[in-house]
């Protein structure tokens, strides 16, 4: 952490990295330090960790007495404390701060880790991510199965894309029911392999060159292992061979281990293919299997990870559709126009990544390339049942888009429930719509947006116009057809802007995780700050406010120098109040938990707010749950928590207001509830409430909600907030009953080490 | 009636407290650092310690291991500007421990409970 440097007793500087040992040049056999690579001086690197820790038992003592009798060591010490240290004292002191810091640390290493681990994930999920939006973009740009089936082959092995050492591809013959071998990708021996890799790597080829490079029929050496795929014909029936199993069973299968495998693997596949750890995923396009992927690394013996796997099943619902459209587009036999139309609505829709634009993209394409005056693209959450308009495209008249919109969503709302699409030629004679909607629109028509099996949206068009005299003003089959392409191609793009504003929305936590963190530093320096200054400037207040009170108390009730003198009593005990929270703040010691009644805990925190809550007329409105469970809690932490938000409520209640104060059970949990009349608190600012410094404008130091948060959390608990319409705001503090109980096992033993810690001043005697 | 001894650097803080304290009904001395406050203790009977923590020279914490040494019994309270020791002041075997405030309530309230619970034993 901090790359302290220190001066020793004899002026030599040392810095954090160095061990003690080293700069001693001790050689004491019995210092733990001794040769230790990993202990370092703890004063210089402020770093207790190795040395003290809060269970330090008295064997851990030696290392403690090798340390206080180091003159670096010492000297540091003394001089960060202020003062000079008797003997006896050292040991205490130490043990004393190392536990504080050791606590600090322990909170801090957490809080590390945990953003470590977040960011690995992250950076893991932007770059499958990114692999999967770049095949995309490449495979939706063609229609034609063969160069589909390459990119797909490429995407595969390619080290920029997946990454695998060889790749096949088998597709189902609906008509034949069997799997036959389609394509295969990879090196057919070592050395070849070594060529391949050394050349690609000179090279430095990308992904986008490998894929021309493939379809274009040079380069890559497919033949051999597209001459053993087309050996491969398995019938659709279970137990015949993993890659039919998988396309019937519709999920991946990973095998790891050929010879321990339970599943069928067929002879064939045995004999041409697979010789060592291998996966296999399903093409899926519309919930149908139309395919299978298989892919190894039977050259470079990487094992295959769960997330490549993932990432490959991922890959094959994009080729699934892919492979589908060109399918359509063929059995269609759309006009080159339509086709080169589609591709481009293809790449306008994958390219774009904000969802906004996306919907907006969507809805104007499907209206101009249907022929339809307007559109709407709804937006479907399956959690909730609801179903939204995310953008609008029409021509007519905005009367009518407005209209639509009700109409539109019942439409919706059918294409989402069958998850198929719904088509009305003809509304007039359509005995579902009332007269009314029969008015809105001559033809409609609604698909669903399917991505990956979930049903994210839908799109509805209306009122058809016909592009010339033979074409018909009514919605059709064909147009139905058409729309529904459109709807998979719209439903990835809105599956991926999603997952991108996932991303987005996971980067921006971070960084204010980073800055929290950050603040916290700032935070823990300006403790040992304001403990210094709070000690030089509560001894005068203590005189101050002292004598005033003293004064005051010896003038007659009528003198005017009384109110003089209450002002400064009420403005020492302001100053005093600040004082308090800042070293509340500083202090992040570990609660030290016993069985306590919560209900006695509101019944004093009440008590001292009592002159407040007069000064203010408030009425408070007391329901305590009489048969509550007692928790495992730190009684004068607590009261803290339960005062601070108190102190807060009251600062905000206007005179003569209502205060209410329950406590409840709710589940696994004891709830108390603080209420208070006034002002709601605007929801951006309710996000804030308990970042450290944030004040309202009014008196105080933004500290008090801060500590209430902070204590609530080591409890295990959350502090809950909001507005109602009868309350201005709502606090509540949840404390759990389990895992309290869990805990107490814990506090037991810390009280038994405070016991232990007494010992050496008993033995004294 | 019993005696306190205020042991504190802070000369305005010991006249408030004697004063403070004397209007209790107590008998009060002050000792402006730790090593004249043990020479006190050992001259005279005291029934209990009001002992602030940061002082030149020998600090509280240090003072109290010494009373502790001789007068096992005699009860001290801690008064100090920090709070950082209040989370373990029993370690360093004290009665009590008060923050200091100019609100001498809770500090008297202290003061009184301790010496009606616990009379002094010689």
């Amino acid at each position: 952490m901090s790359e302290g440097k220190a001066a020793g007793s004899d002026g030599v500087e040392i810095s954090s990295a160095q061990k003690c040992w080293e700069y001693r040049a001790c050689s004491k056999g019995d210092c733990p330090a001794c040769g230790a690579s990993d202990v370092r001086c703890w004063i210089v690197s402020r770093d207790f960790r190795p040395g003290v820790s809060p269970d330090v038992s008295s064997s851990d003592d030696k290392f403690l007495h090798s340390c206080t009798r180091c003159g670096v060591f010492l000297s540091h010490l003394e001089r960060s404390l202020g003062r000079r240290l008797s003997d006896g004292a050292v040991a205490d002191t130490v043990r004393f701060l190392a536990q504080e810091m050791f606590i600090y640390q322990e909170a801090l290493q957490k809080a590390y880790e945990g953003l470590r681990v977040e960011h690995v994930s992250l950076e893991t999920r932007i770059r499958e991510f990114s692999i999967l939006f770049k095949i995309c973009n490449v495979m939706h740009g063609t229609m034609e199965l063969e160069k589909i089936l390459k990119i797909i082959m490429a995407s595969v092995t390619s080290g920029n894309a997946l990454g695998f050492n060889r790749a096949m591809i088998l597709l189902v013959d609906e008509e034949k029911r069997v799997l036959s071998g389609r394509m295969g990708t990879g090196p057919s021996s070592m050395e070849e392999a070594a060529r391949i890799w050394s050349e690609l790597e000179a090279g430095n080829v990308s992904f986008e060159a490998v894929v021309r490079m493939s379809t274009e029929g040079q380069g890559t050496p497919d033949e051999a292992l597209t001459r053993t795929a087309a050996s491969l014909v398995f019938p659709l029936k279970p137990g015949v061979d993993v890659t039919v199993d998988s396309v019937l069973e519709k999920r991946p299968f990973h095998v790891r281990d050929i010879d321990s495998y339970s599943g069928a693997i067929s002879k064939k596949l045995r004999d041409s293919f697979v010789r060592c750890e291998f996966v296999v995923v399903p093409i899926m396009a519309k919930g149908r299997a139309m395919g299978a992927l298989v892919a190894d690394n039977v050259f470079s013996r990487r094992p295959i990870t769960e997330e490549e796997v993932d990432l490959l099943f991922s890959l094959a619902h994009q080729a699934g559709l892919a492979i589908e459209n060109a399918a359509v587009y063929e059995s269609m036999k759309l006009g080159l126009s339509e086709v080169s139309t589609l591709q481009e609505v293809g790449k306008g829709i994958l390219s774009t990544t904000s969802l906004a634009d996306v919907l907006e993209l969507i809805a104007r394409i499907s209206a101009q390339v249907i022929g339809a005056k307007g559109s709407v693209l709804w937006l479907y959450e399956e959690g909730e049942d609801r179903v939204t308009p995310g953008a609008r495209f029409g021509t007519g008249e905005s009367i009518i888009q407005k209209s639509f919109t009700e109409l539109g969503e019942k439409l919706a709302r059918w294409a989402i429930a069958e998850k198929a699409p719904v088509l009305v030629p003809d509304c007039s004679s359509d005995p579902r719509f009332s007269e009314t909607e029969k008015g809105l629109a001559s033809s409609v028509m609604a698909v669903p947006l399917a991505a990956l099996g979930n049903i994210v949206g839908a799109i509805t068009v209306y009122d058809k116009v016909a592009r010339s005299d033979f074409d018909s003003n009514m919605f059709e089959r064909e147009d139905e057809k058409f729309l529904g392409i459109l709807a998979d191609q719209a439903a990835i793009a809105v599956q991926n802007a999603r997952l991108f504003e996932a991303v987005r929305e996971t980067e921006r936590r971070l960084r204010e995780t980073q800055a929290l963190l950050l603040r916290t530093e700032k935070l823990a320096a300006l403790g040992e700050m304001s403990a210094k200054v709070a000690h030089e400037i509560r001894n005068p207040l203590t005189s101050i406010g002292g004598f005033a009170r003293r004064v005051s108390k010896s003038l007659k009730a009528n003198d005017p120098n009384r109110d003089y003198l209450d002002i400064i009593i009420k403005e020492t005990e302001r100053l005093e109040r600040i004082l308090n929270e800042q070293l509340q703040f500083a202090q992040l010691s570990r609660p030290r938990l016993q069985m306590e009644e919560i209900n006695a805990v509101v019944e004093e925190s009440l008590q001292l707010v009592s002159e407040e809550v007069l000064a203010r007329k408030a009425k408070i409105l007391k329901k305590l749950s009489m048969d509550l469970p007692k928790l495992l809690l730190d009684y004068d932490k607590i009261k803290q928590v339960l005062i601070n938000i108190l102190q807060n409520a009251l600062k905000f209640l206007p005179v003569g207001g209502r205060i209410r104060v329950e406590t409840k059970k709710a589940g696994d949990s004891v709830h108390v509830i603080m209420a208070n009349e006034g002002e709601r608190i605007p929801g951006e600012l309710m996000d804030r409430l308990f970042v450290p410094f944030f004040t309202s404008g009014k008196d105080g130091t933004g500290l008090g909600l801060a500590v209430a948060y902070q204590i609530v959390r080591e409890h295990g608990g959350e502090i809950r907030v909001k507005s109602d319409r009868e309350w201005g705001t709502v606090f509540c503090v949840c404390l759990p009953v389990s895992t309290n109980q869990d805990r107490r096992r814990t506090a037991g033993d810390r009280r038994a080490r405070r016991t232990d810690r007494r010992k050496p001043f008993e033995e004294g005697f | 009636m019993k005696t306190l001894l205020v042991v504190d650097d802070d000369g305005s803080c010991r006249k408030l407290y004697e004063s403070e304290f004397s209007d209790e009904g107590y008998v009060v001395e002050g000792a402006s650092s730790g090593p004249e406050a043990l020479k006190m203790l050992e001259e005279s009977r005291f029934d209990l310690v009001i002992l602030d923590v940061k002082m030149p020279g020998m600090n509280g914490l240090e003072t109290l291991c010494e009373i502790m040494k001789t007068k096992r019994n005699l009860p001290v309270v801690i008064n100090s500007a920090y709070d950082t020791f209040k989370s373990n002041f029993t370690t360093w075997n004290a009665e009590a421990y008060v923050v200091k405030s100019s609100n001498l309530d809770e500090l008297k309230r202290t003061v009184r409970s301790l010496l009606e619970e616990k009379p002094c034993p010689r």
